[in-house]
């Protein structure tokens, strides 16, 4: 397992290797200009020039991608150029809160998903699989702008149970993170639900039924362990999704998290930062990938990897 | 009640005392003491987080006017007004041929780490700002400076100009005479900086400004809040008025709107929500709490003067006359005035009784013919992608197509719709909208430079139409040599001619002129005027005051 | 000889025999009931005459997803003649004079938007671009992600290393950066639209697909058809998809809101459809902010999605019910 863990991680430095030249070489080839941005709207040409070449913005491409490995391979991810911060602060300052988030986003998934998806699977076609049904569909498509905005507004304006957005306490992560669990519960609870019924009509469950194993057992026992397999993969990739940012749900509750800090950095196209934000958010899909891949032998002994 | 005997109810009591204090402790935040008890502190949101606080960088309408907190400059303006008047510099001189100024420093102004404050620093903090090392935008303000051009090519060492005269005097000479030179010795970017808290910090300095402004820098914590504390010593006695101010960043407006109303927030930072507006105007306790301005601020349309057929200077005038504006300001819930002209009433050299194109099809499609295009023709319109610039770009295409204009939309991302106005034959309508331009000084010339002289023109140019009309320039020049006081009359006057030639060759379509409406808590105090100061914006942080403190 | 125990396994049938009438046998057959091991036959079972209509007939759910959809569909298609009004007009008088727009009136039935412009009218038309992306990307993601995914967990080996972290690379890569570069490179249209979310959304069911297909894949009916001889590809169609089928349809049917949610991102950093033609997606994402002001600029867009997505979950799961052969006969 240790070789398969090693071989998967020399992949993983490959692969970020090809996502920071890809995004490199996307960066320049948008349409804006960051030494104007940065000169601002007043500036003379010759202010302009001078700041691109401060910056290296005029050396050609593959000399700017060199230098931007060569500083990696020190650990310098280079200075901001709206605030001048050095980017490995600024990330650093937003890690803390997008790591939490994303544990309450999962949770509050779990939570909400997991039992519905056993309810709607186990009381199959009747009342609750519909209603559960419903609710998946109304939590994934409702926008998570409203929803959040909706929570705050009764949760936290007109009965002051929850604060009203922030960040600092148990508290203020309640709120968001149920709205991150509102808009992917539905699809754990979906997932849940038919992997479940797949099982549950597999001839081995009827064979162990057979046998005389109460129904509840049998439910628990072979339809859950077989569900628990997409329900991990959408752990892992919920892991990298959520590290990489949630732009809309730290907005609305102005939770100082990865997902802010790129939307702006897009915005004024702050190379640097939006470099560090790619690499940070490709550094966690991969290792949430990989994850899920260890855990998957755990639930079924017959996989194995080559 | 009976001592539980079982082990397991031992548990289930101590596991429930761990929920009571679970809970508890989740509740906590709710009653732990606000910000600044005690303390005269004011809480203000903003949505973006600040950049940064360096006087020779920071240059967006966010920290502008924090910086205006955190140093000073030679000039300032009075509160509220954009009248000029000294500041650090006690008084100052003009020589006779209007080339030099000589500025006497005030005294005993320290910085906050303690030093007082000499010309020398002067000299320091333009050179640092010419310095293209330090990557100012705010450089080219300057470059009128004798021996500036030298200096940043890397051809001097020193700028010759900027002549230290004794340890309190300081003189400028231009190269040329400049109505607005004094503006420009208020502007940020030549707020003085000690050359060695800059020399320590490097490029940090921005994270941890020293100026000798009313405030300093207390705490930042990045992507959360800015808190800014008193500075005692500050040179004006009895100024600032408050304790300590707050700035929560990352906050949505309709959030810091809620956040208001609780009682929680003391300045929407970015203004009232667009949602809310109506709401809020109409309510009697609500509008209470907004004070009213007028800004430096136009909203236009350029016209591509490089674009066929925009070229032609008879579709520019049936396009400026196609457009119902007070639609379009009805479709911002009238926050915004219709304008007629380039400048915007505040500023001097505004022409009262400039009546500017009429609403007129009928005209607009006779034009057309006229230019050669009676069934009209296809054209492209930028405009940014915020909210409300793609509704008012949309309104804009429903007038145009009245007149049998096509306009293909393209609602972008600013950065890209910035490149596109400044590349040559880039974009043939662009909507300003959200990049509108406000002055940078009352100067009725800062709206010509920038934005419509043939000296800007270049890639890259804030001159999106790419207009260049050397007659007028030249009328500018003049304007701009006419330096004594008893000429601004004579000034503004030329002003207004110049302007109403730029009208006439049609450049632009004037929109609007867009109104501040800053709202407040209850217990804010201050001359209503403070809170929508056209300089400081949103408030003149060193003039407001709670109530009662 | 009297009824033989037989079990379904998928698509086989297992048929325990008698030694002696053994014409092919899988050498470690088990009897299904007893557990015991002995000489079994594996024989496709016959197809079933149930089609999808009939099913469909049957359930009045799908039946009522299937009116639904085509109620939809003909609505897109027919739009200039369902509209009352042109869904770009801006009514002078659509708005209040302060610029607020109209709730449901008897003008205007669902009201009017933020620039006074009919809501049904510009629903009735955003349903041509937001059906075909919702189902037409949507599906595009499905094709792509399932094929990664059934490649990798089904192959060992280079193949499966090789799609895995071509699969891992995509899901790292900003495709925010990309649709901005696109946004100014490219003329938008829908088909762009398109190609980028089938670029982006597919990552996602490789991930699952591959963890189920490896599950799948170890199983004792996939060894039995290997072990017969019978060719990849039908083992693909015939034994794998029916069991992927379940998670299939799932993200056919979920993913359609997210991904007309998604079509409205792309269209806010210009990538997609311009303004002013209509998207549902597009009209919740310039009045969200209103929600508490204007709800119905956002209850409405968003039911219109919520009943697109449920109607094809009714369809799909009728067509899931026709597919799999052990839930024949069940209700």
């Amino acid at each position: 397992m240790s070789a398969y863990v090693l071989r998967r991680l020399t992949q993983s430095v490959f692969i970020l290797l090809g996502v920071t030249l890809v995004t490199f070489v996307l960066l320049f080839a948008l349409p804006a200009d960051p030494a104007r941005m940065i000169a601002g709207r007043s500036a003379t040409v010759e202010t302009v020039t001078r700041i691109r070449a401060e910056l290296g913005l005029d050396q050609p491409l593959f000399v700017q991608y060199g230098r931007y490995l060569g500083r990696l391979a020190h650990g310098d991810l280079g200075r901001s150029y709206a605030q001048k911060v050095e980017v490995g602060e600024l990330l650093r300052s937003r890690l803390a809160a997008t790591f939490w988030l994303m544990l309450g986003g999962i949770f509050f998934e779990l939570l909400i998903g997991l039992p519905a998806g056993m309810l709607a699977a186990v009381g199959r076609r009747g009342r609750v699989d519909r209603s559960v049904m419903i609710g998946a569909f109304l939590g994934v498509s409702a926008p998570q702008f409203v929803v959040g905005l909706l929570l705050l507004y009764v949760l936290a304006y007109k009965w002051p149970v929850f604060p009203l957005g922030g960040y600092g306490s148990l508290a203020h992560l309640i709120l968001p993170a149920v709205t991150l669990g509102i808009a992917g519960g539905g699809w754990y609870a979906r997932m849940m639900r038919s992997a479940m019924l797949d099982v549950i009509h597999q001839d081995y469950v009827r064979t162990a039924r057979a046998k005389g194993a109460s129904e509840t057992r049998v439910v628990v026992k072979h339809a859950l362990r077989n569900a628990l397999l997409p329900v991990v993969s959408m752990i892992g990739l919920d892991f990298g999704t959520f590290m990489g940012g949630v732009v809309i749900v730290e907005s609305v509750f102005s939770w100082p998290g990865i997902g802010q800090l790129a939307w702006q950095a897009i915005q004024i196209v702050d190379i640097p930062v939006i470099m560090g934000v790619v690499l940070v958010s490709a550094m966690a899909i991969l290792f949430g990938n990989l994850i899920a891949d260890l855990v998957y032998p755990l639930l079924d002994p017959k996989i194995r990897y080559g | 009640m009976a001592e539980p005997e079982h082990p397991r109810e031992v548990r289930q009591l101590r596991s429930r005392w761990l929920i009571l204090v679970m809970v508890l402790a989740l509740l906590a935040p709710l009653v732990a003491p606000t910000w600044g008890q005690g303390r005269a502190t004011m809480i203000v949101t903003f949505k973006d987080d600040v950049s940064t606080l360096d006087p020779a960088i920071g240059y967006d309408w966010q920290n502008w006017s924090i910086i205006k907190s955190i140093s000073d400059g030679l000039m300032d303006y009075e509160p509220a007004t954009t009248t000029l008047t000294p500041h650090l510099a006690e008084s100052y001189t003009v020589s006779a041929d209007g080339r030099t100024y000589t500025f006497k420093l005030r005294r005993g102004v320290r910085f906050h780490n303690g030093r007082e404050v000499v010309a020398a620093d002067v000299k320091y903090t333009l050179e640092r700002v010419l310095n293209p090392k330090t990557q100012s935008p705010g450089a080219g303000f300057f470059g009128g400076i004798k021996g500036a051009a030298a200096f940043s090519e890397g051809k001097a060492k020193e700028v010759t100009g900027i002549r230290v005269g004794d340890k309190y005097t300081v003189s400028i000479t231009l190269d040329k005479p400049n109505a607005a030179f004094l503006h420009t010795m208020a502007l940020n970017f030549s707020h003085v900086v000690p050359k060695e808290e800059v020399a320590k910090l490097g490029a940090d300095f921005g994270h941890k400004p020293v100026g000798t402004g009313a405030f300093r820098v207390k705490e930042w914590v990045l992507g959360q809040r800015l808190v800014l504390e008193r500075n005692p010593s500050y040179f004006l006695r009895g100024r600032p008025y408050l304790d300590q101010i707050v700035f929560q960043v990352g906050v949505e407006p309709n959030v810091a709107f809620l956040r208001l109303q609780r009682g929680e927030v003391d300045i929407l930072g970015d203004g009232i929500p667009s949602a809310d507006f109506v709401k809020v105007m109409g309510n009697s306790k609500l509008n209470k709490l907004v004070a009213v301005g007028d800004q430096l601020q136009t909203g236009y349309i350029t016209i591509n003067t490089q674009v066929e057929p925009l070229n032609d200077v008879r579709i520019r005038r049936a396009l400026n006359m196609a457009i119902d504006k007070s639609r379009i300001v009805r479709l911002i819930n009238n926050r915004a005035t219709p304008a007629n002209q380039v400048l915007p009433p505040l500023m001097p050299g505004y022409d009262k009784d400039y009546q500017g194109y009429p609403f007129d099809r009928e005209q607009a499609k006779k034009l057309l013919a006229e230019a050669g295009y009676p069934s009209g023709f296809r054209t492209t319109l930028y405009a940014n992608n915020t909210d409300p610039n793609p509704r008012i770009a949309q309104a804009i295409q429903q007038d145009l197509a009245a007149i049998g204009v096509r306009v293909d939309l393209k609602t972008l991302a600013q950065s890209t719709v910035i490149e596109a106005g400044g590349t040559k034959g880039g974009a043939p309508l662009l909507w300003s909208g959200g990049m509108a331009w406000i002055a940078d000084y009352p100067d009725p010339n800062n709206f010509y430079w920038p934005i419509l002289s043939c000296a800007a023109l270049a890639p890259g140019t804030w001159n999106w139409s790419w207009y260049c009309n050397r007659d007028v320039e030249k009328l500018v020049e003049q304007a701009d040599a006419m330096v004594q006081p008893t000429q601004a009359a004579a000034r503004a006057a030329k002003f207004r001619e110049i302007y109403r030639k730029v009208m006439d060759d049609a450049p632009w379509i004037p929109i609007f002129n867009e109104r501040r409406y800053t709202m407040h808590s209850a217990r804010m105090g201050g001359l209503p005027g403070l809170f929508v100061d056209p300089i400081h914006i949103p408030v003149h942080y060193d003039e407001v005051r709670i109530l009662g403190r | 000889m009297g009824e033989e125990p037989r079990v379904a396994w998928g698509n086989f049938v297992v048929i325990p025999v008698e030694a002696e009438r053994v014409v092919k046998s899988h050498p470690t057959g088990v009897h299904p009931a007893s557990g015991a091991p002995g000489p079994v036959v594996v024989r496709r079972r016959p197809p079933h005459a149930t089609t999808l209509w009939s099913r469909v007939k049957r359930s009045p759910a799908a039946l009522l997803g299937m009116l639904v959809v085509a109620t939809l569909v003909a609505v897109a298609v027919f739009a200039p003649w369902v509209a009352p009004y042109n869904p770009s007009e801006q009514f002078f008088d659509g708005l209040t004079l302060e610029g607020r727009p109209l709730g449901p009136n008897a003008r205007f039935w669902l009201g009017t938007d933020l620039l006074g412009r009919d809501l049904l009218s510009r629903l009735i038309y955003g349903a041509r671009v937001s059906l075909l992306i919702g189902v037409a990307a949507n599906t595009a993601a499905l094709s792509i992600g399932t094929l990664f995914g059934t490649m990798a967990g089904y192959f060992k080996g280079w193949t499966s290393i090789v799609f895995m972290r071509l699969t891992d690379m995509m899901m790292a890569f900003p495709a925010l950066i990309l649709a901005i570069a696109l946004a100014a490179i490219l003329r938008p249209s829908l088909w762009i639209v398109a190609l980028v979310i089938g670029m982006v959304n597919w990552v996602w069911i490789a991930r699952i697909v591959y963890a189920q297909v490896l599950s799948i894949s170890g199983r004792e009916f996939i060894d039995a058809a290997r072990v017969l001889g019978v060719p990849t590809p039908r083992i693909f169609w015939r034994h794998l998809f029916p069991h992927l089928l379940p998670t299939l349809l799932v993200w056919g049917t979920l993913g359609i809101s997210t991904t007309v949610m998604f079509e409205a991102s792309l269209s806010f950093l210009g990538v997609g459809v311009r303004p002013p033609t209509p998207s549902w997606g597009g009209a919740i994402n310039e009045s969200q902010s209103y929600f508490l002001a204007a709800p119905w600029l956002v209850a409405f867009p968003g039911i219109a999605i919520l009943l697109t997505s449920l109607a094809f979950n009714l369809v799909g799961d009728a067509m899931r019910d026709t597919l799999d052969p052990t839930l024949r006969g069940r209700g």
